[in-house]
């Protein structure tokens, strides 16, 4: 578990392969700072920042300098202009990126030199410079954990089947995998949560496509079934919580309450499903992820069916007869 | 719980037949057993689990850490040690 992302350093952007960041960068100035470390995936425009008004700058920000601000510097007095850039660069700010490969004044140079901040410009336009690098960056950033669970994609809803080990997991993943779902990762699963708000579950690219069952040993599922069998990565919006049958024990026999688990501080619906010969777990999570499809969608059968009841009890009360107001719903429905 | 850190020790590493018999030492036992590397401590692997261990890629000279949880986990820490420790049981 890793419970803080680590910080990505300004150097970190020059390495990065042109298939995740594609901004052509190139340094300038401030090589002395490409250990500083970025901490937000979001950028600041300077703005204002130049004109003296910077108690907005936030720490461990790109600051993106676009035409605006390099129209404002052009403008203004050489001596001002050093020292209105000398204000922001002694700011805690990771780097300074110019879009556009916007042609500089003299003074943006000497100053992030001087201040040790690294000076870096793209030739991209400023907007999808800012996307770019924002998109890169949530992603280096994103919080992650390691899940021991079957990943798979059940009529597009991303399912994660978990359980102790030994429960028949891989098992249930086949046979969904044989009714034509789709295997994300066996046992191994890497979460990462984007934009503070979705889990993306991944496999690992060794184990990729490739499932292990008792008895049938290491099976590659693509090569099997084809390419539509396998993806290599889905959000996660379900868990199916695979449990041993224990006499005595109270299941879930309304589904009345929606229960959660927590995954990298998200909550995510869960299901208990309790396993016991001649139960099909592959059928039970099958029809639990279409009823989970519904539910999100806020067609709750259980509720519903619960609300009925409730109005035939209250009519009750009254000597009303059930049987015509039930078919007048079922014509509205 | 309880864990234990030993060394890979065969020239293959941990390869695929390794992974197997270590699964199957410590499915004999009825603790939880996870298994990390102790350079890349973020990735944690179930040691019942033979894809989970070959992520793990533990070559010759790799440090595991060996972590059991629940009934019979000092036995099931000392039986697989001695695997990884005698190189898998392979001739040398």
């Amino acid at each position: 578990m890793t419970p803080s992302p680590l910080p990505v350093t300004v150097g970190s952007l020059l390495r990065a392969r042109a298939d995740r960041l594609n901004l052509g960068l190139e340094i300038l100035a401030g090589a002395d700072g490409l250990g500083r470390g970025i901490t937000s995936p979001y950028v600041l425009k300077t703005g204002l920042a130049l004109a003296g008004f910077d108690s907005y700058l936030q720490e461990g920000r790109v600051l993106v300098f676009g035409a605006s601000e390099i129209g404002y510097l052009n403008g203004q007095d050489p001596s001002v202009r050093a020292a209105s850039l000398a204000r922001v660069m002694a700011r805690p700010i990771p780097c300074v990126l110019v879009t556009d490969g916007l042609a500089l004044p003299p003074e943006v140079a000497a100053e992030a030199g001087r201040a040790g901040v690294p000076l870096l410009r793209t030739p991209v336009a400023t907007p999808i410079a800012i996307a770019r690098l924002t998109s890169f960056l949530e992603d280096v950033l994103a919080e992650r954990t390691v899940v021991h669970a079957v990943l798979m994609d059940i009529l597009g809803l991303g399912v994660l089947i978990a359980g102790e080990s030994g429960i028949g997991k891989s098992e249930c993943a086949l046979d969904l995998v044989l009714r034509g779902h789709r295997l994300v990762a066996d046992d191994t699963v890497d979460v990462r949560r984007r934009a503070e708000s979705v889990l993306i579950g991944e496999c690992p690219e060794l184990t990729r496509h490739h499932m292990e069952i008792r008895g049938l040993g290491i099976l590659n599922i693509r090569d099997l079934f084809g390419v539509a069998s396998t993806r290599s990565s889905k959000r996660i919006e379900f868990v199916v919580q695979l449990e041993r049958w224990e006499s005595g024990r109270e299941y879930e026999r309304l589904g009345l309450d929606d229960r959660f688990v927590e995954i990298l501080g998200l909550r995510v619906p869960m299901n208990r499903m309790p396993v016991a010969p001649g139960r099909s777990i592959a059928n039970l999570v099958e029809v639990a992820a279409r009823n989970q499809l519904l539910r999100a969608r806020g067609h709750h059968a259980a509720r519903a069916l619960a609300d009925r009841l409730q109005q035939q009890l209250k009519d009750g009360d009254r000597g009303a007869v059930a049987e015509p107001d039930e078919s007048a719903e079922r014509e509205g429905d | 719980m309880r864990e234990r850190a030993v060394t890979v020790r065969n020239a293959l590493g941990m390869h695929a037949r390794a992974a197997a018999r270590f699964v199957h030492a410590a499915g004999a036992f009825p603790c939880r057993v996870t298994v990390t590397r102790e350079d890349r401590a973020d990735r944690v692997v179930d040691g019942k689990s033979i894809l989970g261990l070959l992520l793990l890629a533990a070559a010759r000279g790799v440090t595991l850490r060996i972590t059991a949880d629940g009934a019979g986990e000092e036995e099931a820490l000392r039986a697989l040690c001695r695997l990884v420790d005698s190189g898998f049981e392979e001739a040398p």
